[in-house]
């Protein structure tokens, strides 16, 4: 058997094995090591096993991870959903559909300082959802908005994904990051509109709140300011090279820490809660990250990468019908399969196949362009039936909503995705435009 | 039954188990190097704050930063592995065995669980060699001097109780394959 169609075979094997509930990250090193064997033999796989744990989970680069999974469990306890969710219903609340456009608002903003998606769709819940009960807001409505505001928490930068991509792929974290900021406000526009056109063509769905007066307004914007400079200085700092994204991470972590034990009353059994959170997802990712490392050496092993490459090239498609075909795979993936594990598992075949594609585009500019509708296609597979993480979440919440309702809730956001993600393919300057300015 | 509910997410993440009293001393064991990991963590993080305060507003860079947060990072993430796997939190797909009954969605766990012990004691072993390896060529890290073995020793015992929270973890789908009858969320769960 040539390399070639050994790694073809395994991959296949390791969808098989992850269907029948072989763990994603273990699949990816269990399979990885067996045809690194097959390839290479026992000796070199145990060879490389000597350092290979320690060095990938010792990384510089990707202790930034950990790091922002901390800050955005502090975020929580520091308060900072509440006082979002408030200032946004404040200016949107006297809308029809306000408080859900106010929800999404507050995502975005949430997801300023949170690089995770379920995080964010879990705790703007918390307060957005017993509001909007409260008005009288259908629950499809209700439970939708905050199934698809939550991704916005991966698409606006900091991004957990995005960071892992661009370790990955050698993509500098800051462009990533500024990369995302034009998509993930476009994304935040669209569901606004989305809940426009929701409660237009059913009213009672969304019923406006009292309008509360300008002062009380102005003084609602007092508790963005915290999240607003965090994101600035973390954001804008890696950027602008000031620190490393490791170092910005930290930075915001004890930030929003701090905020968390002033402001939000954060003691040690808090403190503990965070912690043990954190860990819990930390290590999910982890495990990933450490069968990813050993699937990819066996995959550069077998070659099979390259030749793929070769194969589709030779189709002499036009370029963007191989990047719209690798899209739809996510959007189909995503339907069954956790967003980052999905990137882990097909990088290695598809980005060596994008990076060989005449986009018109430096090498550079096509690895963001494609990260950024990595991410987004990923994602749209947290919100899109059956297997959408951020609805079991928003669900387990409100528990008396029956399934199907959320389902239909979030159907319209899923549509607004496909349109934004039309977009960002067919002008690559929404993302190109911010990281190429400076 | 001897599981209490953590949070109805289709992933069903498991709380200390009840009426086992060896699961409950790992469950707390791990638990408790998993806070321990993320107080490390906090270090780091403070760490790296004085780090930059010191190199952009005093003019005191400090030499070899990166190392104590590669080590301290590595030292959480290696204490985070256990818990994670005590709690049963690992990326699973279960829709496609979903129609399956339980008890044979438990057996499969137990397959699985199988070869993941395998694969942790393997990583172990590998660890204690590579560690070994850093001892007798005294590699150090390159500014402050920090010797490998230090972190590789933590890695070494954190993934020996990985594996043991693996093995558990064999043990209990085997045990819930032969009651086939635990109480299940919505979607199955996936111990």
């Amino acid at each position: 058997m040539s390399g070639f169609e050994m790694g073809l075979l395994l991959f296949v094997v390791t969808l098989i094995a992850i269907m029948l509930r072989m763990p994603v990250g273990l699949a990816m090193f269990f399979l990885g090591a067996v045809g690194y064997v097959l390839l290479v033999g026992w000796d070199p796989l145990i060879n490389t096993l000597n350092n290979s744990t320690y060095s990938r989970f010792s990384s510089y680069t990707l202790s930034v991870v950990p790091l922002f999974l901390l800050m955005g469990q502090f975020a929580t306890k520091a308060g900072l959903n509440r006082a979002l969710f408030k200032a946004a219903s404040a200016w949107f609340g006297h809308m029809r559909g306000g408080l859900a456009i106010a929800s999404v608002g507050g995502c975005a903003m949430f997801g300023a300082i949170c690089g995770s998606s379920l995080a964010t769709a879990a705790t703007m819940s918390q307060v957005a959802l017993p509001e909007m009960r409260r008005y009288g807001y259908s629950n499809s409505l209700a439970t939708g908005t905050l199934a698809a505001g939550g991704t916005l928490g991966i698409l606006i930068p900091p991004s957990v994904i995005l960071v892992i991509y661009a370790v990955y792929t050698e993509q500098s974290i800051g462009h990533l990051f500024l990369a995302a900021l034009i998509p993930g406000l476009i994304a935040t526009v669209g569901y606004m509109i989305v809940v426009g056109i929701y409660v237009r063509i059913a009213p009672d769905a969304g019923p406006a709140v009292g309008r509360v007066p300008l002062r009380e307004k102005i003084s609602s914007l007092q508790g963005i300011w915290p999240t607003a400079l965090v994101f600035v200085v973390v954001v804008g700092g890696i950027y602008l090279g000031w620190f490393s994204p490791t170092e910005g991470a930290a930075i915001g972590a004890a930030a929003v820490g701090l905020l968390a034990i002033t402001v939000g009353g954060m003691r040690w059994q808090g403190t503990r809660a965070c912690l043990v959170d954190t860990a819990e997802t930390t290590a999910l990712i982890f495990l990933i990250l450490m069968g990813a490392e050993i699937f990819n050496a066996f995959l550069a092993l077998s070659q099979m990468p390259q030749e793929l490459g070769q194969v589709v090239t030779e189709l002499d498609a036009p370029p963007i019908v191989i990047i719209i075909a690798m899209l739809v795979v996510y959007i189909l993936l995503g339907c069954v399969m956790d967003a980052l594990a999905m990137v882990l598992l097909t990088m290695p075949v598809f980005y060596p196949i994008v990076a060989s594609l005449d986009l018109g585009m430096t090498p550079d500019q096509t690895g963001v362009w494609f990260g950024i509708l990595a991410l987004m296609a990923v994602e749209m597979g947290m919100i899109t039936p059956p297997f959408g993480l951020n609805i079991f979440v928003i669900n387990a919440m409100a528990e008396d909503v029956p399934m199907n309702q959320t389902y239909k809730g979030v159907l319209p956001f899923v549509l607004s995705d496909c349109v934004r993600l039309a977009i960002i393919v067919l002008v690559p300057a929404t993302a190109l435009y911010l990281p190429g300015m400076m | 039954m001897d599981e209490t509910e953590a949070e109805g997410a289709q992933r069903k993440r498991l709380g200390a188990p009840r009426g086992d009293p060896f699961g409950a001393r790992l469950f707390a064991l791990s638990e408790g190097l998993a806070v321990f990991g993320g107080i490390c963590l906090i270090i780091v993080t403070v760490f790296t704050v004085l780090s930059v305060v010191g190199r952009t507003g005093l003019d005191m860079p400090i030499l070899g930063d990166q190392e104590i947060v590669e080590l301290g990072c590595s030292i959480a993430i290696f204490a985070f592995m256990p818990y994670c796997q005590m709690r049963s939190a690992n990326v699973i797909v279960d829709f496609f065995t979903a129609p399956l009954s339980l008890a044979a969605r438990d057996c499969l766990d137990a397959v699985m669980n199988t070869i993941f012990s395998a694969c942790i004691l393997v990583v172990t072993w590998r660890l204690a060699v590579g560690g070994i390896g850093t001892f007798n060529s005294a590699d150090n890290s390159m500014f402050l001097r920090i010797p490998y073995w230090w972190g590789y020793s933590f890695a070494f015992v954190a993934c020996v109780f990985w594996a043991l929270a693996c093995l558990y973890s064999v043990l209990r789908s085997v045990r819930y394959m032969r009651r086939a009858g635990r109480p299940v969320t919505e979607g199955g769960g996936a111990p």
